[in-house]
């Protein structure tokens, strides 16, 4: 008995040791950026900064007061706001705050506008529909830039893709363009008070990343191709019998922005790319290129853009396929070229 | 498969040493110990097991030239005079270290200076060559001697592959290791040498990947900007590097006492405190003492007795050699002869000025040794001479604005102070093997702290470092 005590408690000494450690040394993980919100389901820490590491970068991230991303320049209450909204790629959590896309994009234009960042890892129209809602003073909006990677956000769409993110997240379902109803986040319970309790220590990281590493190990033994490091799985989105749902689900949402935009008068403009156009298969691209002309929403394909700045730059980091700050700076100045700012 | 490596903490150790345990337990001693011959065997293979007919050979070989050595009298009528058979089996064991881990280095110079184009070799060096090399070079001299009492061969194959010093040491030496391999109080389960070994293990394995590995970051990144670094970084990289080499280093060979004691042989230690030496003949007697003993039994005893008289000159003579031999032993290149000359003058110097009856302050004297240390080091890790240059002569560089905290990772800054701390004055490993008490509770937070950051390195795509003296 006295011997399993010793073995729990140098157990337990030892799980706070590493949270130091891993705190006070190179090898810190960050933790997690996110915290549960009511609304959205997950939504960025307010006021807070952190690091994410890969074995490729270590970028310290900001979050404002409001947890968008931080600005690298003075809010100006007398200016109106040009709002950046989109996924990952307009987070961009790994890329330097003074290169991340609405600080670049401030600088190309000269600090005519505010310009803020509402991007969210792991969400696609529908969220970005509701954090407009919710989050964003639309009054004070003169631009909205929404960043749509066709192959992702359909994917996200997909009710068997809700729970992808891990977080609970708000979902729309679009009866028609007109008619949807909100389907909410689960509640802040138990579990994801523990959850957000946890995020708050390096070690609930490390421990995801060991569950992830050690499933993917497990079933890389039955699915060879899976592969342990490196080599990812195929992620392509693949055309299938959900792809009218979601559709919907990706026009209803750009059709309720477009209605706010009208309402609140503001300039709507869509940046998007589609996987598939580099792959031969043009359909994606012309389905929405004809939505988005039925609508009027003005709008830019940047695919021959990224494709001839790849031939210069790698358009991401060696260990991941997030925009890197080149690229961050390039799109900014290449939107000037082409959007009316 | 390395020390610090899931692997062998978690499967390869424990099959060993169960078995081991259990084969002693029934009383087969011959068996138990063939079992450690063939663990270490295959402990070995597991990196390259093309060299295990080299390492094999190497035994058999030397054991059969000391049993001729041993046993000479008795071979009447012998061809060949018995200081021809051991020159012989010097000759054939220090051709192999050349052919491996000199020959390139020769024809490439001998490519420069005779415009030559011969061909490297280009072989990888064989792992723990030159340890299982000087181990087997002193049996034999001493079976020239006469001084070899144990002959058993299983007993010989288990000095020279026992696998917890076999890749980076401690150097042993016969005669303490084999009468432990007869030993029958040795194989009797030794409970408190069982969890004394557990922790002097857990030290060493916290120090490898708690300690050096963090120092390994800054020190790498500072080395790869050896361009750019300004007068404090280039001190935080050399320092770095420093107690890098000390941790890792330090941390293996008590890994290795470690593991010995676990399964109840003790070997001999290596450091015991260098950084508080306060001369630099001080620290050779601190810094990799087993090595130091061998070249002073093998090497400088023998050479000083070649001179007709023994006299200050003489030995100071036969020190510069040695220390130099020392340098080389450690790789065939520039920078290790280089490293050898500057540690062979420092030597000769301090002997000198003792013998002159010069003192020191001993702070003064502390902080000269640790600087000299620090900077050789630097030209120990560097990957060329400019680099390590580059890096010195920045150390010493004040002008500019480089007197400037900003670049520094702060850190770095206080990992070196805690450890500086540390170095001077916590106990040592020696300490707490001596007295026979550790901490058995903080052992095991060490172990399990160092397990969670091993798992680390295996999730994010980090190669678990290797020990830094897995290259020479």
């Amino acid at each position: 008995m006295k011997n399993i005590t010793i073995l729990i408690f140098a157990g337990l000494v030892s799980i706070f040791g590493f949270e130091l450690f891993l705190r006070f040394s190179p090898f810190s993980y960050g933790i997690t950026p996110m915290t549960y919100d009511k609304d959205i389901g997950m939504w960025h820490k307010k006021a807070f900064s952190n690091n994410v590491i890969k074995s490729c970068y270590k970028t310290k991230y900001f979050f404002d007061q409001e947890g968008r991303i931080r600005n690298n320049y003075q809010y100006d209450n007398s200016k109106k706001n040009v709002i950046l909204m989109g996924d990952s790629n307009i987070e961009a959590l790994m890329v330097r705050n003074e290169n991340v896309i609405h600080n670049s994009l401030y600088n190309e234009i000269g600090g005519k506008y505010n310009v803020l960042n509402y991007g969210l890892s792991g969400t696609g129209p529908t969220q970005h529909l509701e954090i407009l809602n919710k989050k964003v003073n639309l009054e004070e909006v003169v631009y909205l830039i929404h960043f749509v990677f066709l192959e992702n956000d359909l994917s996200d769409g997909n009710p068997k893709n809700f729970d992808g993110t891990n977080r609970p997240k708000v979902h729309l379902k679009f009866k028609d363009l007109d008619n949807y109803q909100i389907i909410k986040p689960k509640k802040y319970d138990a579990h994801e008070k523990l959850r957000d309790f946890l995020g708050n220590f390096e070690i609930y990281v490390y421990l995801k990343k060991t569950y992830y590493y050690y499933d993917r190990l497990f079933r890389s033994f039955n699915k060879p191709n899976i592969g342990i490091k490196g080599v990812e799985p195929d992620n392509t989105y693949k055309k299938n019998s959900d792809d009218k749902y979601q559709w919907q689900q990706l026009k209803g949402s750009i059709y309720q922005i477009n209605k706010l935009s009208q309402k609140h008068k503001f300039q709507y403009d869509i940046v998007f790319l589609s996987d598939s156009e580099n792959k031969g298969d043009t359909e994606y691209k012309q389905k929405f290129k004809q939505f988005l002309l039925d609508q009027n929403i003005n709008n830019v394909n940047i695919l021959r853009f990224l494709n001839e700045l790849k031939t210069t730059h790698e358009l991401g980091f060696e260990c991941d396929t997030h925009w890197n700050d080149n690229t961050h700076r390039r799109v900014a100045k290449y939107l000037i070229s082409e959007l009316d700012l | 498969m390395i020390f610090s490596s899931l692997e062998f903490i978690l499967i390869f150790f424990p099959i060993v040493f169960l078995t081991y345990l259990i084969l002693n337990k029934l009383k087969l001693t011959t068996l138990s110990k063939t079992w450690l011959v063939l663990s270490s065997l295959f402990f070995y293979s597991y990196w390259n097991i093309n060299y295990l007919p080299l390492i094999l050979s190497s035994i058999l070989i030397n054991f059969a030239i000391s049993k001729v050595l041993t046993e000479y009298e008795n071979y009447r009528g012998m061809l060949f005079s018995k200081k021809l058979i051991l020159a012989i089996g010097i000759v054939f064991n220090l051709s192999l270290l050349g052919y491996f881990k000199y020959m390139d280095f020769f024809i490439t110079n001998f490519n420069i200076i005779s415009g030559s184009n011969i061909e490297l070799f280009n072989y990888a060096l064989p792992l723990a060559i030159s340890f299982f090399t000087l181990q087997q070079i002193a049996f034999i001299v001493d079976s020239y001697e006469n001084l070899v009492k144990e002959r058993n061969f299983i007993n010989y194959s288990l000095f020279v592959t026992f696998f917890p010093q076999l890749i980076a040491g401690p150097i042993v030496h016969h005669k303490d290791m084999m009468p432990q391999f007869d030993s029958l109080k040795k194989k009797v389960f030794d409970q408190s040498n069982l969890k004394l070994g557990f922790c002097v293990f857990s030290i060493g394995l916290f120090k490898k990947v708690i300690l050096a590995d963090t120092f390994a970051v800054w020190s790498d990144n500072g080395f790869s900007a050896s361009d750019t670094l300004t007068f404090l970084q280039a001190w935080t990289t050399s320092i770095s590097y420093t107690f890098q080499l000390y941790f890792d280093f330090s941390g293996y060979t008590d890994m290795a006492i470690g593991l010995a004691l676990m399964l109840n042989i003790s070997i001999p230690h290596n450091f015991n405190s260098p950084f508080q030496a306060t001369s630099i003949i001080d620290f050779w007697k601190r810094w990799h003492m087993t090595l130091t003993n061998f070249i002073a039994s093998y090497i400088y005893t023998p050479l000083l007795m070649s001179f007709k008289k023994i006299t200050l000159f003489n030995a100071m003579i036969t020190t510069f050699i040695t220390m130099q031999i020392a340098g080389i032993w450690h790789g065939a290149e520039w920078k290790y002869i280089l490293f050898g000359t500057l540690h062979s003058s420092a030597l000769v110097l301090n002997h000198l000025s003792k013998s002159y009856g010069f003192s020191m302050n001993k702070f003064l004297g502390w902080l000269i040794t640790f600087i000299f240390v620090t900077i050789t080091f630097t030209i120990f890790r560097g990957e060329d001479l400019y680099q390590s240059f580059t890096i010195i002569s920045a150390m010493f560089d004040l002008s500019k604005s480089s007197v400037n905290i900003r670049g520094i990772e702060p850190l770095n800054f206080v990992y070196i102070i805690i450890s500086l701390a540390f170095v001077l004055y916590a106990k040592n490993t020696l300490n707490y093997i001596k007295i026979k008490k550790f901490n058995f509770t903080f052992a095991l937070f060490l172990f399990f702290i160092s397990l969670l950051q091993l798992n680390s390195f295996l999730i994010s795509d980090d190669n678990i470092s290797k020990f830094i003296y897995f290259n020479f």
